[in-house]
């Protein structure tokens, strides 16, 4: 009984929501020409957690789950906000293009305990191959 | 009134929850705290000045040639510290610029590193990228004396990578024991 009370009442405590309306100014997609095929990819895999506009299911409000799910966008966006890539160093730039290589390479990216829910978000091999080259071609682009 | 009840509670929830994260948060804090404080002896010798800087750089390389992701996380910790504390009073508007630029690379670099115990390859992606950060403070200030820039080119899938040296001993921090021996200094950088 005690712990049905708590789970209700917490239901009353919303986090704020990751979203916005327009694409700003300093997204990579307004500062970089990203290709379709990758466009895509970003957007089931990525941008939920490391962009400013996160395309929320509806079991998000759910408690505790939402509180969760606000924490992990706000470390995901710490690391890298796409929607501010363009505010980035072009040194900072040159090391994210790198890093995201990297970890989509080693399948730590995006997280197990992501695409465990959003099945979507999986990336197939086609799919890495593709974010890789282009995250290749974007770091030697930038000096 | 149910309603009104279990809102109460809900909010005696949070609170109290809300608290206990504190606690929690202050523990840890200590904890690094004391990290740290242990850790001062290990970097006591470091002076905050870009030579410092660049001891603490080869502390971290030394650690990963040898494998020893551990000793590599004190170092990155030591580098972090001593850009923390760095005096930049007496850079020139020039220099400033370009460290401002590096160290905030230096640090974000440092960090990942830092946090990055039992991953080594991951810390050792990020060392390929202070590897360039201290390739660029090099060109930017005095060191003192020369140090060797040893490239690697089979590390990352052939696409190679770098690393800086005060000697021109090849002792690979990107593979370690598996190739300590693949480099050749490429480039010797000396400001007069």
């Amino acid at each position: 009984m005690g712990l049905a009370v708590i789970l209700i009442g917490i239901q009353f405590f919303q986090p704020l929501r990751n979203q916005a309306d327009e694409v700003p100014a300093t997204h990579i997609e307004s500062v970089y020409a990203v290709p379709q095929n990758v466009k895509a990819i970003l957007v089931q895999s990525c941008y939920d957690c490391h962009s400013n506009n996160t395309r929320y299911p509806w079991y998000s409000r759910i408690q505790p789950g939402a509180w969760y799910m606000a924490e992990h966008i706000k470390k995901g966006k710490e690391e890298l906000n796409f929607s501010e890539f363009g505010e980035y160093s072009a040194r900072r730039q040159r090391n994210k293009f790198r890093a995201m290589a990297g970890q989509v390479k080693d399948g730590e990216m995006p997280l197990s305990s992501y695409t465990l829910i959003h099945r979507n978000a999986v990336l197939s091999p086609e799919d890495k191959q593709d974010l890789i080259a282009w995250f290749g071609i974007m770091e030697d682009s930038i000096k | 009134m149910k309603y009104v009840i279990s809102t109460v509670l809900g909010i005696a929830v949070f609170i109290l929850s809300a608290c206990n994260g504190n606690s929690e948060k202050k523990n840890s804090s200590a904890e690094t705290h004391t990290d740290t404080t242990a850790h001062a002896n290990h970097t006591a010798s470091t002076e905050p000045t870009i030579p410092g800087l660049f001891g603490q750089y080869g502390k971290l390389v030394s650690a990963l040639s040898s494998d020893d992701d551990k000793e590599a996380v004190f170092a990155a910790q030591g580098l972090v510290k001593t850009l923390y504390s760095l005096d930049t009073t007496r850079f020139s508007a020039e220099q400033l610029k370009a460290y401002k630029d590096i160290s905030a690379s230096i640090e974000e670099n440092g960090v990942h590193i830092a946090a990055n115990l039992g991953n080594i390859h991951h810390q050792r992606e990020h060392l390929v990228m202070l590897g360039e950060d201290f390739y660029d403070l090099a060109k930017s200030f005095d060191l003192g004396k020369p140090v060797y820039k040893i490239a690697c080119p089979k590390f990352n899938d052939g696409k190679g990578a770098f690393w800086l040296s005060e000697t021109k001993e090849i002792k690979n921090p990107y593979y370690g024991a598996k190739m300590q021996g693949c480099g050749s200094v490429t480039e010797t950088i000396a400001k007069n």
